[in-house]
Order: C-alpha cells, then structure tokens, then sequence
C-alpha cells in the first residue's frame, strides 16, 4: 500500500510538472500573437490552435488530478448525515463508479484517436490524434485516481 | 416520456443527490444513454475536446490566474488601503472598506470565490479584530464576492455567451449597472448597520496617509484599467484581455514591484488551473448532455410546455426567477446554466426576450446563488476563512439577500437598467 501511495504521489507530481508547462505554453503563445498583432501589426497563425490544444491537455488533466485531491463540487447534504461506517461505503460506491467512467472514456478515446489517423490540424498541420489522445488519458488517470480513493481512504468520523 | 428523456432528468437528480459530483453525475448520464440507445461510446472522449476546443472559455483560466498571480503579488491588501483612506470615516467604515476593495477586485477577478478568498482573508480578521460581529464580517465578504461575476471580467458571463451564443463583451457591459447597484445596497445595510449598533467611526485619513496609500496601490488600481480598456477600446477580445491580465501582473509582481517571487510561480499556476477545472469539468462534460437534450428536443418541448401554460411574460420571468433561485440551493449554478441553457434561452425567444437582457438576469441569478444559504462557492470560502458554522452565517446574511433579490427584480423587470451601458 506504502508503495502504491508514494507511485501514485510520484504520478501526481510529474503531472502537475507537465499541467505548469502546458499553461504557460499556453499563455506565451497567446502573449506573442497580442505582441505580434499590436507591435508588428502582423497576425501569427499558428498561436491560437496551439493555445487550444495545450488548454484541452491542461483541463483534461487538471480535471483527472482534481479527483485524486477531490476538487469536484458535489451536493453533500444528504451523504453527511449518514453515519460514518455507511457514508464510507457509500463514498467507496461513488469512486468506483467513477472508475468506471474512466474507463470507459479510456477505452472509447483510444478509439477516438485510431479514428483520426491521418488527420491533421488545419493551421499549424499537427495530427489530430495529439489533442485527441488527452481523452483517453484523462480518462485512465481518472480511473487511476478514484480506485486510490476506494482502496486508500479511510472511514472518517 | 421516452427512456433518454428520463436518464437525464431523474437520473441525473438521484445521481447528485446521491452525492456524486456535479461533472460526473453529467457524464453518467451521457454514458447511460449511449449504452440504452446504441449509440457510439466515442460521443463521449468527443465531447470532452469540443468541450475544451473554445477560444471564449480559454479566458477562464486566464482569469483564475489574473487574479491568482495579483492576491499572491499582495494586491488585495493595498487593494484594501486604498479602500481604506477614502471610505472609513463613514458610518461602518470597515464594511465599506470591504465593499469597495471587492468592487475594484471584481473589476480584475471574473470569479466570485476567487474575490471573497481575497478580501476575506484580510477584511474578516481584521473586522473581528475591531470588534465587529464575525458571522456578519462573513455574511459581508461572501456578499462582495459575488459582485465578481457582475462586474466585468466575469467567467459567469464567459460561459453564458458561449451558450448563448452572444458577444460576451456586451454581456459584460450589462453586469456593471446592477453589480453597482448591488455594491451600494450593501453599502446601505453597512450603514444602517453601524448606526443601530452606535458603532464609533474612525478618523478620516489625512492627506498624506492618502497619497501614500495611492502610491503604494496604483499598480494594483491600474490593472481594471488595462483590461477594461483593452476590451472596450477595441484592442482585444476577452481571452486576450485576460491573457494581457496576466502578464501586467506577472511584470508587476516580478519586475516592478517584486512581491512576487520566481518560485512561488509553479504553484500560482497551478492553483489557477486547478479551480478552472472546477468549472471546465461541467462545462466540458455538458456539451454532451447538450447534445442528447438536443435530440430529444427536451428542451423545445419543455419551453413550449410552459408557454402553453403560462401567457404572461412578467409571470414566467418571475417563474424562472423563482426556480432558479430554489434549484440554486441544492445545485452548482454554473452545472443549472449549461444543463438549462438551452431550455431557458428556448424560453426567451419564445417570449422575446432580448438576450443581453435575458444574459444578465441569469447570470444575476448565479451570482446570487453563490452567496445565498444552504450552498453556495462563495458561503464555503467564507466559512473556510473565519472558521463559522452555516448557520450565524445564514442568519447575518439574509438582508444581503433581501437586498440581492431585490436588485434581481429590477434587472428583470426594467430591461433598460442593464441595458443602459449596452450600446
């Protein structure tokens, strides 16, 4: 279990690395393209697509990561006032269904992205399977992230 | 009713009130009906990148991080000094400190937890520190936090136009009326406040302590300028606003001032785009459940529903109001905008609602929403911060609602009122 903690803080941390870079890929490409249009007079082409491929990357795993550190707004009212032992249970159920949907989406991007073979963005020529590939990805870390929570959280008074 | 009709409706109720997050308990419900209709599984990876492939809703983490990158440069405390000089002799002059420094925040920050963490921490314990009562202190810091989603740049108003398929510059133009309006209100039961508690009030600043406060915060004061001009001038689109947003304060923090330190970046950036994620999660998964409500023509069949059983425009508006404001005390309000969205704006057309009118009463609403008791983003921060319980918070908050709900009314009522700006 030690183990599979410290794995999972290590994947974690390596995301949150790779999250930073993306936003501020994200925000020097859009800076540029103001700076170029103002100062230049000149549009670039290829900043907003960029933009918008690193802002699907970093919300898709900001969204997956936020599992692990439970981000996401739910309506508690109810799953509070139940007693510990049985809220714990109930908790367990929502993660594994969680799971689930993580897998789901894993497994139906990844054949999202075969289906894009060949397809490539309009401006700047990328594959399409590189801003496509973010899905399934989520999709597995998110799986990743609510399985810890079934096997590692702890009933909580 | 056909099956996917009640997948997502009561399905999608027991979900949440099963306690399953808003953003998932969307995707389930996706998921469900393409397993009972055979549809193909991929809508769903599909949905979650047309979700995120918007240059509009790229502002929003722009914006998170705007206001991220200024709290973490100390701008809210010199926000709040400057505040200080000029509105604390009057009568309750901590309350209005608050309302004023949230108001000049808002104009920064298009997110109302966002502003109530930044005032709040420096204006609750200081209003308990001079004796004023802490669950009124809170009730008051969660009041000004919504004008954040009023006062332009506003991620409420992002996310509508993108539904709506509206200029979100206009929309923005149509907070700022009632957002002020909403500043003054609380402003008044500041006032009146103080005067029933026979409050002392605090010397006026002198002139120096006024220049030197302006000294100190003119960079802070500067910042609505560049991005509100920048909008309103013509020069940039909001995403782009909010990008030159981040900048200016990164140059600030780092450059001119250097309150901000190189390696307190990583962390500020991820901050932001962690809270985004909040918000993206529901939008992105709602382009699905959009979809499915679509096909099934809910939406269209629910609004004609309603205009067959409701003739008069100013009884169904006050219909919307009233659902609204009760689905808000159980519902995330942003999850109530995209789930309802096309629902409501099939509403208004069908009344004629002009929708940047229409836009700001909804958006009222989520504003609202967000302070008012039992759930709201901004009631949780306020409690996070001073540490009180829902219910001396609730209770201190209710003439601020009142207040709200009465500036609602007028918004709803009087088109011109938000209007007025809108060219």
């Amino acid at each position: 279990m030690a183990t599979l903690k410290s794995a999972l803080d290590g994947l974690a941390s390596v995301l949150q690395k790779i999250i930073v870079a993306l936003a501020v890929t994200m925000l020097l490409a859009l800076a540029l393209q103001v700076f170029m249009r103002f100062v230049m007079g000149q549009a670039l082409s290829w900043s907003e697509e960029l933009a918008l491929g690193c802002f699907s990357w970093v919300m898709l795993l900001s969204i997956a990561l936020g599992v692990r550190h439970s981000i996401h707004v739910r309506m508690d009212l109810l799953i509070d006032r139940l007693p510990p032992m049985l809220r714990h249970r109930a908790n367990q159920i929502i993660w594994l269904v969680i799971a689930a949907l993580g897998f789901v989406i894993a497994w139906s991007g990844v054949n999202y992205v075969r289906d894009s073979f060949g397809t490539t963005s309009a401006a700047i020529g990328y594959p399409i399977a590189w801003l496509y590939a973010s899905a399934p990805v989520s999709g597995i870390l998110i799986a990743i992230f609510a399985l810890e929570h079934v096997l590692m959280d702890k009933p909580t008074l | 009713m056909s099956t996917t009709t009640l997948i997502l409706s009561l399905g999608f109720a027991v979900l949440v009130i099963l306690g399953v997050p808003f953003a998932f308990a969307i995707a389930l419900c996706v998921l469900a009906v393409i397993l009972n209709s055979g549809i193909e599984p991929m809508l769903l990876p599909q949905t979650l990148i047309a979700g995120t492939q918007s240059f509009s809703l790229l502002a929003i983490p722009f914006f998170m991080l705007a206001g991220e990158l200024m709290s973490a440069g100390g701008l809210s405390q010199r926000l709040v000094r400057v505040a200080d000089v000029f509105v604390r002799h009057l009568p309750g002059g901590m309350g209005h400190v608050t309302v004023v420094a949230a108001l000049v925040f808002a104009a920064v920050s298009g997110s109302a937890p966002a502003t109530t963490a930044a005032i709040g921490t420096v204006m609750i314990p200081a209003m308990a520190e001079r004796g004023y009562n802490k669950a009124y202190a809170t009730a008051l810091t969660v009041s000004a936090g919504i004008l954040a989603p009023l006062i332009p740049p506003s991620i409420a108003f992002v996310i509508w136009g993108v539904i709506a398929e509206q200029s979100i510059s206009k929309l923005f133009l149509s907070g700022v009326l009632p957002g002020l309006l909403m500043a003054a209100g609380m402003m008044l039961i500041v006032t009146y406040q103080a005067v029933k508690e026979r409050r002392p009030r605090e010397v006026r600043a002198s002139f120096s302590e006024i220049k030197s406060a302006l000294k100190e915060g003119i960079w802070a004061l500067l910042a609505p300028v560049v991005i509100l001009g920048g909008i309103y001038g013509g020069a940039f689109t909001p995403t782009e606003a909010a990008v030159v947003a981040c900048i200016y304060a990164l140059f600030v923090g780092l450059v001119i001032e250097k309150r901000l330190q190189f390696a307190e970046l990583p962390a500020v950036f991820a901050r932001a785009m962690s809270v985004s994620a909040i918000v993206m999660a529901i939008v992105a998964v709602s382009s699905g459940f959009g979809f499915l409500v679509a096909q099934e023509q809910m939406a269209t069949k629910m609004a004609a529903w309603l205009g067959s059983h409701i003739h008069e425009k100013w009884l169904m508006l006050f219909i919307l109001n009233l659902g609204f404001f009760l689905l808000a005390a159980v519902m995330d309000e942003i999850a109530i905008m995209v789930i309802l969205g096309p629902m409501l704006i099939a509403i208004a057309n069908q009344f004629q609602v002009d929708p940047i009118h229409f836009g700001a009463m909804i958006v009222t609403n989520v504003a609202i929403g967000m302070a008012a008791p039992p759930i709201g983003y901004c009631l949780f921060v306020g409690m996070a911060i001073s540490g009180m319980k829902l219910y001396p918070v609730a209770r201190a908050i209710m003439p601020f609602v009142a207040m709200m709900l009465v500036v609602l009314m007028l918004v709803t009522y009087v088109p011109g009122f938000a209007l007025a700006l809108v060219k």
